[in-house]
């Protein structure tokens, strides 16, 4: 992906905002009637009369806008000049977080609470973010060693022929 | 000594040639000193022109139509382009890591992975330079890391 200027925000508001709708459908197509019955209590998202709601589509591109902005904000230098990738990924996620909470809260998504469901959620949840950010950090991590250890040894390589040169 | 030089628009390039019988202190130092004049840069600062030895050049950058050569130090001007410091120095180790940036090797100090498969670049002086996406993918290449 490109992320130059105003295509790659545009490309990444389509592609949230596709990823959201296909979520949806999917568990709508894949849940039986008395689940889809007990979602569409749950959720305004699954309340569907013959398709997404008009409202719950805005809602969606809402947030994949949002998304676009926080994720131009943080994974740029336009703002933050000097940041490790695995900095920018954490704070990225923690946005992203906040940002759904409040998505959640303000067009009421789950205005049924369900302790079992909220415990669920934060625990899966919480195990998908910690194990991405391990796996960023490991990968970025050998990453750069990997790039270090190849420039000394083509220095290396580059100094002993230097020297053999004007010997 | 017969000093003779062809001055031919068809030469692409500048070639030296010594024709002699057997190698002799003199053609030695003639040569050696040949190679001194190779690695040096002609640059000018305040007024002043400085031969410049290679190794000390950390980078080159562009900047309005201008080459300004840096090293740990002091920076300088250039008068040459930055393609003809390209070809230049690229025996010297020196690679272009954006469209206005061309810098030695040995003088990088680490690599870090940046955003959009950029490089950060640390030079001998701390001083941060970026490679930008295509020339990161050219350099992970010479790395072999890629």
């Amino acid at each position: 992906m490109e992320d130059k200027g105003l295509k790659g925000f545009i490309y990444c508001i389509c592609l949230a905002f596709t990823a959201q709708v296909v979520v949806v459908a999917l568990i709508q197509c894949l849940s039986s009637e008395s689940v889809a019955q007990k979602q569409a209590e749950i959720s305004s998202i699954f309340s569907m009369q013959g398709g997404i709601s008009k409202e719950t589509i805005l809602q969606f591109l809402l947030v994949a806008f949002l998304t676009a902005v926080i994720r131009s904000f943080f994974m740029s230098d336009l703002v933050i000049k000097n940041a490790s990738l695995s900095i920018r990924m954490i704070l990225l996620f923690v946005s992203e977080i906040v940002m759904i909470g409040i998505a959640v809260w303000q067009f009421k998504w789950f205005h049924s609470f369900d302790k079992e469901s909220i415990i669920g959620f934060v625990l899966s949840f919480s195990i998908c973010f910690t194990l991405s950010i391990i796996l960023t950090i490991k990968g970025e991590k050998k990453k750069n060693d990997d790039m270090n250890e190849a420039l000394h040894k083509v220095q290396k390589s580059q100094g002993e022929k230097i020297t053999s040169g004007v010997d | 000594m017969k000093i003779s030089i062809d001055i031919n628009p068809d030469n692409k390039e500048t070639e030296i040639r010594i024709s002699c019988p057997s190698m002799s202190p003199e053609i030695e130092k003639l040569m050696s000193m040949i190679r001194v004049l190779d690695s040096k840069l002609t640059v000018k600062r305040e007024g002043e022109v400085f031969l410049l030895d290679l190794g000390e050049v950390l980078y080159v950058e562009a900047m309005e139509r201008k080459c300004f050569v840096y090293t740990a130090n002091a920076v300088y001007e250039s008068d040459a382009k930055m393609y003809e410091l390209e070809q230049q120095l690229a025996a010297s180790g020196f690679f272009r890591v954006s469209k206005s940036c061309l810098l030695s090797l040995k003088h990088i100090k680490s690599l870090r992975a940046d955003i959009n498969h950029r490089i950060r670049i640390t030079m001998d002086n701390d001083e941060q330079l970026i490679a930008s996406r295509m020339y990161a993918d050219e350099l992970r290449e010479r790395l072999g890391v890629k």
